[in-house]
């Protein structure tokens, strides 16, 4: 049989539709409901930047081979314009269907038009005193080049009259300003938008002159960071070099108010260099990212989803941080479990006399982040602090210099790991020498060591004193340092060096005992699924008869549910609340009950590109806890969405059955260690 | 008590660190690092380091300082091999290293070298002991190859080839511009380089083959699914399918980053040995240098003396040579059992060095061997003889110490006269004396080579070293020596032997 994949972009388009609809779940406060249509274009925004240069780049150079799931870039091209377009009609229409339900509750997006004539003053005095300061109105002429339009930001465009000549004049939308205004009328709280405001006053800035149309207008540019890294001898300045060009990208979207006048979209299309099928007619508000940092009015708070309190690690309330983990591994699950515990060992290191390193890996670090503080702490106490700064994480880059800079100045030893290779690994070493013996005690995780995105992503993490993991931790910094070659380990396992092998070998063994007609299970939680070798690995394993259950947040190239290839195969996708981080992995390997973590998914660049670490979870109570958790998401029936063998995500219904929503039980279940939190979580389910 | 214990080994395709501690008699590996840097590459073909490499090699050791920084290590030991030893500019770039990280490197000589191999084999090999029996030790490095063989506990054979990975290769990529067959041709030759001890192996009791070196584990691995013991019929499945047709092979090893020519070096000369074993399994060893050193420095550390058994190893291969040069096996015997004697009660009262006992009883038994060649004036060819030799586990230095002590025992009184004591260092005269003393002491009571006193006990008192005997025949000519001697042993140490008969 003909093996069958999913297309990676369209699949990808599919995960951003179901962010969408979550805008469309009537039980979440209204404002939840818009901001999940601000997700949708935050990841829209991300996935023009990443993907469609490269696309873009591949129907220039004539590249026609189809890829997996046998279509041609220039196909493949036309499939994602087409689905776009949809998909932006579809969140303006649900950001409506919210606009219009916010209203019902007194609270209303108006036009500068809609407002009563005595508030009129008010916002002209507004654009005076607070708008017009920082507008730099911009003329377009043959004598000027055309000014520097940023990606993401917003512009409007005015056809204005010069000596019987029409002329376009440019003006941004300033981002230091809020973008909805509220004010009160009459009782209600109403919000003018700031460019609707600006258009208002739009002749103010062009005096003597005629304004005779105007539009609002955003463009996307490419932004996939190219390296040439073979003769990169500093990462750091050239990455410095890619960011600063990375501003000068390419043009690769023109979003544009829909109705905007046809001379001033003619003008934008030639001076960006934008062909027409890359340009987005806009129906409703611009820009909806603006609902991600909007908070409703004082007294309106029941609008918004209440701010979750993470719980603390019960087992890391008090007591010797060190001596708890060399009692016993601990686990901890984000955010449902406060990420002070990382913070705190961290801190407690740098303090701590009897440590003498401490080695981390940072990939996307938060802004004041107290980790790094911490890690300041250390070196100026005398430790050996090494941090793995990964330049390369996208659109953090400039980020992670400035810390990068910042640790090397405290006297951290900063690596910026294996050129070629993004270190997406999350581990922390800390050597202490102890009364007895030198000991190493390991944090690894799933997700990164932000303290910002573990409050809103799912992520594990494990602590552990033993040595085989203190060790393989202690190779591992190492071989990122590029002072060793040799990747032999105990515990650990190390992409790209054997983690696709160890995948393999774990699923081979799932096959040979199904063939052996023995029980053979796998289940299996990532962020994505896309690369053909595990594809293809998951088939025959289908055919041999093992019962595989993915969870997949995002793109899924695998087709589950094909007879004869893929039948014993279920994929299911969890959007909520939450971002759906963490990646685990099952094998029930005959009754072992194997369970891994890992920072990588099922995808080419996880596992040949990037470094990456698996580990198993040895602690029996903690990998019973873990699989009792794949149990819970495979049982949710709120926020789960199951893939058919077309590509269709179809909303589980939870209809006539007990409702099992996996976030929200695991936010309210209170327990104070793993066994009794195992008992608690059987009760609910 | 909880040490740190570290070990830096500059190869010749990498350098690695170990750190270890060592807690209730037991290790606990912290590190162990492994970066790959291509020094023999070329200084084989080149014979010395540029800069850049040199550079290289500083910028990975100041990562292993600061790692052994990290854990606060302070007892440790960093050599050097085969690469270092053939530079030009080797003493150049250990004092580059010194200065600028602290690290002083030490060039070791091949000898020491096996020897401290030898000694990690000894505490990484289950069933050492019996392994010693009979078995055949294959080891290959860049630069050497040697082959040891232990027959009843003892080492019987140790022979070096100048037969390393990388002067295959070379020859290797020669041959292969000849010939596309190139593999037979170069384990013809290896044949022939070797072939003059298949002799001394073939139709030995050898039960163990154990193979030793730095593609060991790649071999291993990549062609033998990392088992831990070989079978004939596998490995010559494996040396077919390379002697014919290797594409397939070849891209294998060559995908996982591994030299082709190395581990083809490897498997055709570990090929030329198993043919001559008995056994029809191959034991691959992974041991290494790191090892070796940070069990010499425990050794030290802790007084333990676990290593002696290394040290009759040295005595037997003595031994050896000294047979093979038609020695007087039993009289050179006698000498060492009684130099041992004196030696032992002498050690009591007076400083020696911790290897002199070594250097003793490898001058028993060496110090005739020129007679092989020349009988008149045999004590200068001993002496050229003797430094020129090559043992397991003793220095060129130690070994020109041995040769010395010879001049010395057979004719102390013309010993300053000898032009080849002109190049003495000051600062080993004095071992010189105290050695030579003992032995030609012990010397003089086997004058007639009969055996004829037997030493029963020897007790130093006032300034009188009473050397108790027996003796059933007329010792005459012993007693006769014996007072010559004794002049010497009375200006050496200012003591009186005192010969008494029971």
């Amino acid at each position: 049989m003909e093996k069958l994949f999913f297309n990676r972009e369209l699949s990808w388009l599919n995960f951003n539709e179901r962010v969408l609809m979550e805008g469309r779940d009537s039980s979440l406060p209204i404002l939840e409901r818009l901001k999940f249509s601000g997700i949708f274009s935050n990841n829209l925004d991300e996935f023009f930047m990443v993907r469609m240069g490269s696309i873009k780049e591949q129907i220039r150079a004539g590249y026609e081979e189809e890829d997996s799931s046998g279509d041609s870039p220039q196909v493949i091209y036309e499939k994602i314009v087409g689905r776009v377009k949809e998909l932006v009609a579809l969140q303006h229409e649900i950001t409506r269907e919210c606009l219009e339900a916010l209203k019902t509750r007194d609270i209303e997006i108006l036009e500068v038009s809609e407002v009563e004539e005595d508030f009129q003053t008010r916002i002209f005095q507004y654009f005076h005193a607070q708008i017009f300061p920082v507008l730099t109105p911009m003329a377009v002429d043959f004598s000027r080049p055309f000014p520097y339009i940023s990606g993401k930001a917003l512009y409007i465009a005015a056809r204005i009259k010069v000596a019987d000549k029409s002329q376009l004049a440019i003006v941004q939308i300033p981002q230091i300003l809020p973008r909805l205004i509220p004010f009160k009328e009459q009782g209600k709280t109403a919000y003018l938008l700031l460019e609707d405001i600006i258009l208002s006053q739009l002749d103010k800035l062009f005096p003597g002159h005629s304004v005779e149309s105007a539009g609002i207008f955003r463009i996307t540019r490419n932004a996939d960071l190219e390296l040439i890294q073979d003769v990169a001898d500093d990462l750091l300045l050239v990455i410095e070099e890619a960011v600063k060009k990375r501003k000068w990208g390419e043009v690769i979207r023109l979003e544009i108010k829909e109705g905007t006048d046809p001379w001033i979209q003619r003008v934008l299309q030639s001076a960006l260099s934008v062909n027409s099928n890359e340009i987005y007619q806009i129906p409703g508000m611009m820009e909806l990212t603006a609902w991600l940092a909007f908070s409703p009015p004082k007294g309106r708070e029941a609008l918004a989803q209440k701010p979750y309190k993470a719980k603390r690690n019960p087992q890391m309330t008090k007591g010797n941080i060190f001596k708890l983990i060399r009692e016993g591994d601990v686990f901890v699950h984000h955010p449902y479990e406060s990420f002070d515990v990382v913070v705190d060992l961290v801190q407690k290191a740098s303090e701590d006399p009897k440590v003498l390193a401490i080695k981390q890996t940072l990939y996307r670090v938060s802004g004041d982040s107290a980790i790094i503080r911490a890690l300041e702490t250390a070196a100026e106490r005398g430790k050996q602090v090494t941090v793995l700064v990964e330049l390369m994480a996208r659109f953090d880059e400039e980020n992670n210099i400035s810390w990068a800079k910042r640790l090397e100045k405290k006297g951290v030893n900063v690596i910026y790991g294996l050129v070629g290779y993004k270190t997406h690994s999350k581990i922390t070493l800390i050597v202490r020498k102890e009364m007895k013996e030198i000991r190493r005690y390991v944090h690894l995780g799933t997700g990164n060591y932000n303290n910002i995105t573990a409050k809103r992503y799912t992520d594990m993490g494990y602590f552990t004193a033993k040595e085989s993991y203190g060790s393989d931790a202690s190779m591992f910094f190492n071989m990122i340092s590029g002072f060793a070659n040799e990747v032999v380990t105990h515990t650990l396992v190390v992409a790209p060096y054997n983690l696709r092998e160890k995948f393999y070998e774990l699923i081979d063994t799932e096959v040979a005992n199904a063939r052996m007609g023995k029980k053979a299970r796998i289940i299996a939680k990532m962020n994505a699924l896309v690369d053909d070798g595990m594809v293809d690995r998951l088939y025959e394993a289908s055919k041999a008869g093992v019962r595989i259950e993915l969870i997949v947040r995002g793109i899924c190239t695998l087709v589950p549910g094909v007879q004869g290839l893929s039948e014993n195969i279920q994929v299911k996708s969890i959007i909520g609340e939450f971002l759906e981080h963490s990646r685990i992995y099952y094998f029930y390997n005959d009754g072992r009950n194997e369970v891994y973590l890992s920072s990588a998914d099922w995808m080419t660049r996880n596992l040949n590109r990037r470094i990456e670490l698996l580990f198993p979870v040895q602690d029996p109570v903690i990998a019973r806890r873990i699989r009792l958790i794949l149990q819970l998401y495979l049982g949710d029936n709120v926020k789960s969405w199951r893939l058919d063998s077309h590509g269709n995500y179809l909303k589980v219904s939870g209809e006539g059955e007990k409702a099992l929503w996996a976030h929200e039980i695991l936010k309210e279940l209170q327990y104070k260690d793993n066994e009794s939190f195992i008992a608690y979580l059987k009760e609910r389910m | 008590m909880n040490q740190l214990y570290g070990a830096i080994d500059l190869g010749s395709n990498s350098i690695k660190m170990k750190i270890v501690q060592y807690v209730d008699s037991s290790f606990k590996c912290l590190e162990n690092i492994t970066k790959e840097v291509d020094i023999g590459e070329a200084v084989f073909t080149k014979g010395y380091l540029k800069h850049d490499k040199v550079e290289e090699i500083i910028s990975v050791l100041e990562y292993f300082k600061q790692v052994m920084e990290t854990y606060e290590v302070e007892r440790y030991r960093a050599v050097a091999t085969s690469a270092m030893r053939f530079t030009e500019n080797s003493q150049n770039i250990m004092e580059l290293i010194l200065m600028k990280t602290g690290f002083k490197v030490e060039i070791l000589e091949d000898t020491v070298e096996k020897f401290i191999t030898y000694k990690s084999i000894r505490d990484n090999v289950p069933g050492f002991q019996e392994i010693r029996q009979g078995s055949l030790l294959v080891e290959l490095n860049t630069g050497s190859c040697d082959v040891s063989m232990y027959l009843k506990n003892r080492l019987v054979m140790n022979e070096e080839f100048f037969l390393g990975t990388k002067i295959l290769k070379n020859l290797m990529k020669q041959i292969e511009a000849m010939n596309v067959n190139y593999l037979p041709v170069v384990g013809e030759f290896i044949e022939a380089r070797t072939n003059h001890i298949f002799r001394m192996i073939k139709n030995k009791k050898i039960h163990h083959y154990l193979v030793v070196g730095g593609e060991v584990k790649p071999m291993k691995d990549l062609l033998f699914g990392g088992s831990d013991e070989i079978l004939r019929r596998d490995f010559e499945k494996v040396y077919q399918r390379i002697t014919t047709d290797h594409r397939e092979i070849r891209h294998l090893v060559e995908e996982k980053g591994v030299d082709w020519y190395e581990l083809v070096s490897t498997v055709l000369l570990y090929h030329t040995f198993f043919k001559l074993v008995k056994t029809d399994v191959m034991v691959p060893v992974n041991v290494n240098l790191r090892d070796g050193i940070i069990a010499g420095l425990i050794e030290e550390d802790y007084q333990l003396n676990r290593y002696q058994l290394f040290n009759q190893d040295t005595i037997f291969l003595a031994t050896s040579i000294a047979k093979r040069y038609k020695t007087n096996l039993p009289h050179v015997k006698w000498i060492q059992k009684n130099a041992l004697i004196i030696f032992g009660e002498m050690k009591q009262h007076y400083p020696f060095d911790e290897r002199d006992e070594v250097i003793l009883q490898l001058s028993a038994l060496l110090h005739e061997i020129g007679k092989f060649t020349r009988m008149k004036d045999y004590m200068n060819t001993s002496f050229s003889k003797i430094k020129n030799l090559s043992v397991l586990g003793i220095t060129e230095e130690e070994m020109k110490l041995v040769a010395y002590v010879c001049l010395m025992m057979i004719s102390p009184k013309d010993f300053k006269k000898n032009e080849n004591a002109v190049m003495v260092r000051e600062d080993q005269i004095n071992r010189i004396f105290k050695l030579g003393a003992i032995l030609s002491l012990a010397d003089a009571l086997d004058k007639s080579k009969r055996q004829k006193i037997t030493l029963t006990r020897v007790t130093l008192s006032d300034g009188d070293l009473k050397l108790t005997a027996q003796a059933q025949e007329d010792v005459t000519l012993e007693y006769w020596d014996y007072e010559q001697k004794r002049r010497f042993f009375i200006n050496t140490y200012g003591i009186h032997p005192r010969l008494e008969f029971v």
